[in-house]
């Protein structure tokens, strides 16, 4: 019985939490590593991409609630998301015109790139927050429970409840669909294969008549399309607020390099790892250990690796532990 | 006369004179406090921005953890000049101090073990990890009776262990030091890699130190801020009330506060002035050795 407590209660605030966290940092780390492998920079926009994508779609959700068109028992924010799709390929589209063309037709080196896109981040950032302003927006509706806590209580008797909501199962099956689409395109279409042959070897590609200009678009609408996918589950999970993303992007950046920054299987396993050890570190294992223990133990502390103050720390200190001992991450990346 | 010719000729000091129009302009529309105060903003993000023109322009190193380091300075600040809290020291300062040491030690452990288990392929980095692990066990043992201890003393006051009390100006090359001694870690770590990598990595740490200065309370009392810095110049209030400097004040025909206020951002502009000069003569160095090479 109190072992199964304990799974319960860790299921309830380790695992369940965890798996939509990683769902969440795995989207957004696909989409900087293959920034990263085809345009190979470091994309410090992307943040503000995943909170541009997240604010169309917010804007189109109040559109459709306002006109009472919904998907109940499914948040209507999931019909607006082809919309935010749509507007921030437009709007990636439009910078990488105006502003990364330039730099890469001079051959600019990563470094330059990477500057330059700081100044887009900070431009985005401003431009979102002059649209929708830097508050929390709420744009969830439908059903907020799947599974509600007291009910499993009483269904299994347990002292522990099971809670699972709609946004972290939404999370969990949208980011399924989006990986296994993406592996397919990118394994199984021609311009998936030329995708690829361009990030593993740029002038092997060119000589075999791929066409640049469309490898990189084609990476751009991957990118937008997955930074507002990860942008709308993650806002609807916690809640929109534009600062928030650009916290977000430490978190992205180490998922992609400890996975292996280029390799698409890296960065979802990297996002699932970060996530995992970030709640790992800093749950509180008081109750678990009281199941565990003979009956009538009492502990003072809260059986805490670290505070939860340091919950984005942590995936920093992997960040660097994971530089030290193998720069090229844990799946051996650089290509797609 | 303005044809471009002649602005790229004289570029900084037209810029210049356009940044003092535009104080002088903030001075007499709301006021000269509030123009002194931009200047100050000014000076300081100009020093900030000599620092990084040096790394970044000279060195080619993109480092953009460069309020990690600024941190440390006012860290350095607090830890130098504030009174201590007697205290505080009483209630945790053994806890405290027995933490530090057991860090030393794991941090020595591993180092001196490293090189003997370094030929071993498998368990190499496992070893290391438990001595991690053991002395953060320990660690936590004997520092966190001491840290509430340290925080529980008068939270609204203190709850710090405050700092050694001497004058400011030894802060400056205590921060500086604190600053070099991350430096090398973060070099240590990240000049090996990639360019964009030492930015992530930069990044990463700085937030690292942000978040322990933000956090532990015991040292900085965190977001609670420590007020009343001593400062290398009298206070304000200090000035409005010394008779010579009424006296100076109504001489120059200003009023005494706005007077007062000047003080501080005086002490700016001579560090700028030192600091810009030393950039100066590095860039300098940096022409010698190109030609040389």
């Amino acid at each position: 019985m109190d072992v199964l407590n304990v799974i319960t209660l860790l299921g309830n605030f380790l695992i369940v939490p965890g798996l939509t966290y990683g769902s969440q940092l795995a989207l957004g780390a696909l989409g900087v590593t293959l920034v990263y492998g085809v345009l190979r920079f470091s994309n410090f926009a992307h943040g503000e991409t995943m909170a541009f994508g997240a604010m169309i779609t917010i804007l189109v959700t109040w559109l459709l609630q306002a006109s009472e068109i919904s998907i109940q028992p499914l948040p209507t924010a999931l019909l607006a998301m082809p919309v935010g799709i749509a507007v921030t390929v437009l709007f990636t589209l439009g910078m990488d015109r105006l502003v990364y063309r330039y730099h890469r037709e001079r051959k600019a080196s990563p470094v330059i790139f990477l500057i330059v896109s700081i100044g887009v981040m900070f431009f985005m950032g401003g431009l979102i927050r002059f649209i929708i302003g830097p508050g929390d927006q709420i744009f969830f509706d439908g059903t907020r429970f799947i599974l509600k806590a007291r009910e499993f209580k009483e269904t299994t008797g347990l002292n522990e409840g099971l809670s699972l909501k709609m946004t972290q199962a939404v999370t969990i099956v949208t980011a399924i669909v989006i990986v296994a689409l993406l592996f397919w395109f990118l394994n199984h279409t021609r311009t998936g294969k030329s995708m690829r042959a361009y990030s593993d070897n740029e002038n092997l590609a060119l000589l075999s008549g791929i066409n640049p200009n469309k490898v990189v678009l084609i990476t751009w609408v991957l990118v937008a399309a997955l930074a507002t996918v990860a942008g709308t589950l993650y806002g609807l999970d916690k809640s929109f607020k534009p600062f928030v993303y650009m916290q977000l992007l430490l978190p992205i950046f180490a998922s992609a390099i400890v996975g292996g920054v280029g390799n698409p299987l890296g960065a979802i396993a990297g996002g699932y790892i970060i996530a995992f050890s970030e709640l790992i570190l800093t749950f509180a294992y008081k109750r678990v250990v009281l199941y565990l223990a003979p009956e009538g133990t009492e502990i003072d502390s809260l059986v805490q690796f670290l505070g939860t103050d340091y919950k984005i720390a942590v995936s920093f200190i992997i960040l660097v532990i994971v530089l030290i001992i193998r720069p090229t991450g844990l799946f051996r990346g650089k290509t797609l | 006369m303005f044809d471009s010719g002649f602005y790229e000729k004289h570029r900084a000091p037209i810029l210049f004179t356009v940044m003092a129009g535009l104080l002088i302009l903030v001075g007499f529309i709301q006021s000269w406090g509030v123009s002194l105060t931009i200047l100050n903003l000014c000076l300081i993000s100009a020093i900030m921005a000599l620092g990084v023109n040096i790394q970044w322009g000279y060195a080619g190193l993109f480092n953009v953890g460069v309020m990690g380091f600024a941190a440390l300075g006012g860290l350095a600040g607090v830890l130098v000049s504030m009174p201590p809290v007697s205290e505080a020291w009483q209630a945790g300062g053994l806890g405290i101090l027995s933490g530090l040491l057991i860090t030393f030690g794991t941090v020595m452990a591993c180092l001196l073990v490293w090189p003997r288990i370094k030929h071993i392929n498998r368990w190499r980095y496992w070893i290391v990890f438990g001595i991690i692990l053991s002395g953060y066990a320990l660690l936590r043992v004997f520092f966190d009776p001491g840290v509430d201890a340290i925080e529980s003393i008068d939270p609204s006051v203190t709850g710090y262990l405050g700092g050694l009390g001497l004058p400011i100006l030894v802060a400056w090359p205590v921060g500086a030091l604190f600053a070099a001694g991350v430096a090398f870690v973060i070099g240590k770590i990240a000049l090996g890699l990639r360019s964009d990598y030492l930015a992530i990595a930069t990044l990463g740490i700085s937030e690292i130190i942000i978040f322990f200065i933000k956090n532990e309370e015991w040292l900085t009392r965190g977001v609670k801020n420590v007020n009343g810095l001593p400062r290398p110049v009298p206070y304000e209030v200090d000035l409005q009330q010394a008779v010579w400097f009424q006296d100076l004040a109504m001489s120059l025909g200003m009023p005494v506060d706005d007077a007062s206020s000047f003080s501080s951002s005086s002490v700016m502009h001579c560090s700028l002035w030192w600091s810009s000069r030393c950039s100066y003569g590095s860039q300098k160095l940096h022409f010698a050795h190109r030609g040389a090479g």
